[in-house]
């Protein structure tokens, strides 16, 4: 088998990321997630990462290489709780051939339709990328399942993007979005101030409990069975709590 | 007469869908309910709306209360026929205030070269919060979104959910389920299809309200209706795709404002 050349997505990401300063955790919610930084198991190998940062509770990222097949890889920014930012959630499946399921989007901490000063601030800025990857080939509603849908904003990007072995330029295409996201968010942060309004923290905070909860109900069963064999049920059940 | 012009296919306004036929005989939605016109609503006679005709336009907006019910506000039944081109239907149907049940909305507005579709179930809470209102409102639509959504006009550019339709509106956009169905579709068949879904959509929405029970919970109350004020107000007080402003020169601000109150 001819050695795979994945995307440089987790490499691209954090050249982004750098600027702000990461501080690697080695414990989250009480739990030692040392273990999870480096693994390797008969089936696969991998890392799931967790940082603090300047206004940012946690930004998560990993990688996940399954029998050298598939690799899944990921990047969840959650803001402090003063901070009414979106989250950045990027979900990346690269096959060794076929389809890349590419996701990518900037989840509000607010009902944007009761708050439509946020969306004006929050998604609005989006809209420009949303529309230009409108184009971008595989494009296709989230249809997996309909809690994922269910939490995207009206502003997500994703698609089931088709690649030929060693065919970078489609790869590379695929992940611009997560890129360009990526920096709108980042512009954000740069620019986000405390939540003043008491009630609006509150909202926040609950809303970004309830992505939280809502991964956390959902996903953990489709991780463990798809791939919890091969990584480990505990690494597994680590990358959960750095993820979500 | 079915026109074929290259890949799409006109359709003469003479065989276009009469709504409410197909909605009160073709497909008997309502079968067993007894709707009673609503003549006042909001303090308005509804009377201009059961009928009307302007130069350029003619139709009608009724709305009806269903005979024993308390939980339906409004179910809303309109065409608007513009210069014998253009057919501009819509149905819906608003919950009273003591339930969560969602908004549904459908428009069908159909001309020669393709019908404009937009239907959904508009939560009336925020689903990320209040999981279980996706589960219970939205889930059951997943079966014919899925079949519905790879509809040809539906993923003309890859995008169901919040399609291109929609696009230029993000306040639209925000009031709009993960389960909408939203485009332009051409063929003729591919048109009663999609009608279909949007039945088989009112048919979910009638189900769920047989079963539903009123809110009980005063704070999960008050953020709904603080979300159901705020969709209202956008729809009503908002121009989409300019069809704010054509109303209004066909009809005058006071009609205007009447039809809007009895379809949102």
């Amino acid at each position: 088998m001819s050695e795979t050349k994945w995307a440089p997505y987790i490499k691209r990401l954090m050249e982004l990321l750098k600027p702000l300063k990461l501080k690697e955790l080695d414990e989250l919610e009480g739990k030692d997630i040392r273990p999870a930084k480096s693994f390797k198991t008969p089936m696969g190998y991998g890392w799931f990462k967790a940082y603090k940062a300047d206004k940012i509770r946690k930004v998560c990222i990993g990688d996940f290489y399954f029998m050298r097949r598939v690799r899944y890889g990921g990047c969840m920014i959650w803001p402090e709780d003063d901070y009414e930012l979106p989250l950045y959630a990027s979900d990346w499946d690269e096959p060794r051939t076929g389809k890349i399921h590419t996701l990518v989007d900037l989840f509000p901490s607010v009902d944007p339709l009761v708050h439509e000063d946020y969306r004006i601030k929050y998604s609005d800025v989006v809209e420009p990328l949303w529309n230009k990857y409108s184009t971008l080939p595989g494009l296709t509603p989230e249809s997996e399942a309909s809690w994922g849908r269910g939490m995207c904003s009206h502003v997500y990007t994703t698609a089931m993007v088709p690649t030929e072995p060693g065919d970078m330029n489609s790869k590379l295409l695929a992940l611009e979005p997560h890129l360009e996201y990526l920096k709108v968010w980042i512009d954000l942060l740069k620019k986000a101030e405390p939540i003043k309004d008491e009630k609006r923290r509150k909202e926040v905070i609950r809303r970004r409990a309830a992505f939280s909860k809502n991964y956390r109900k959902y996903f953990t069963p489709i991780i463990l069975d798809i791939v919890g064999a091969a990584m480990g049920e505990a690494n597994a059940k680590l990358m959960m709590i750095i993820m979500f | 007469m079915k026109v074929f012009m290259g890949s799409s296919i006109k359709v003469e306004y003479k065989d276009m869908t009469r709504f409410f036929k197909e909605i009160f005989e073709t497909y008997n939605l309502f079968k067993g309910l007894e709707l009673v016109p609503i003549k006042t609503y909001e303090g308005m006679d509804t009377t201009p709306a059961w009928d009307f005709k302007v130069p350029d336009a003619a139709g009608f907006y009724r709305a009806y209360r269903v005979e024993g019910d308390d939980e339906i506000d409004k179910i809303c039944v309109g065409e608007l026929h513009y210069m014998n081109r253009a057919i501009y239907n819509l149905l819906t149907i608003m919950p009273t205030d003591d339930y969560d049940l969602p908004y549904y909305y459908c428009e069908y507005n159909e001309f020669p070269e393709y019908v404009a579709i937009a239907t959904d179930l508009m939560p009336l809470v925020d689903y990320v919060v209040y999981d279980g209102y996706r589960v219970k409102y939205l889930d059951p639509l997943e079966s014919i979104w899925e079949k519905s959504k790879d509809l040809p006009g539906f993923t003309e550019e890859g995008r169901c959910f919040l399609q291109r339709r929609f696009g230029p509106w993000p306040w639209a956009k925000t009031t709009l389920s993960l389960m909408v169905l939203d485009g332009k579709i051409k063929l003729p068949d591919a048109r009663r299809k999609a009608l279909d879904a949007s039945i088989e959509y009112a048919k979910i929405w009638l189900k769920l309200w047989r079963e539903a029970e009123p809110v009980k919970d005063p704070e999960y109350r008050e953020e709904m209706l603080t979300r159901k004020r705020i969709l209202k107000k956008c729809y009503r007080d908002r121009d989409r795709d300019s069809c704010r402003e054509v109303m209004k020169k066909l009809f005058g601000e006071e009609r205007l404002k009447l039809f809007m109150s009895l379809i949102f």
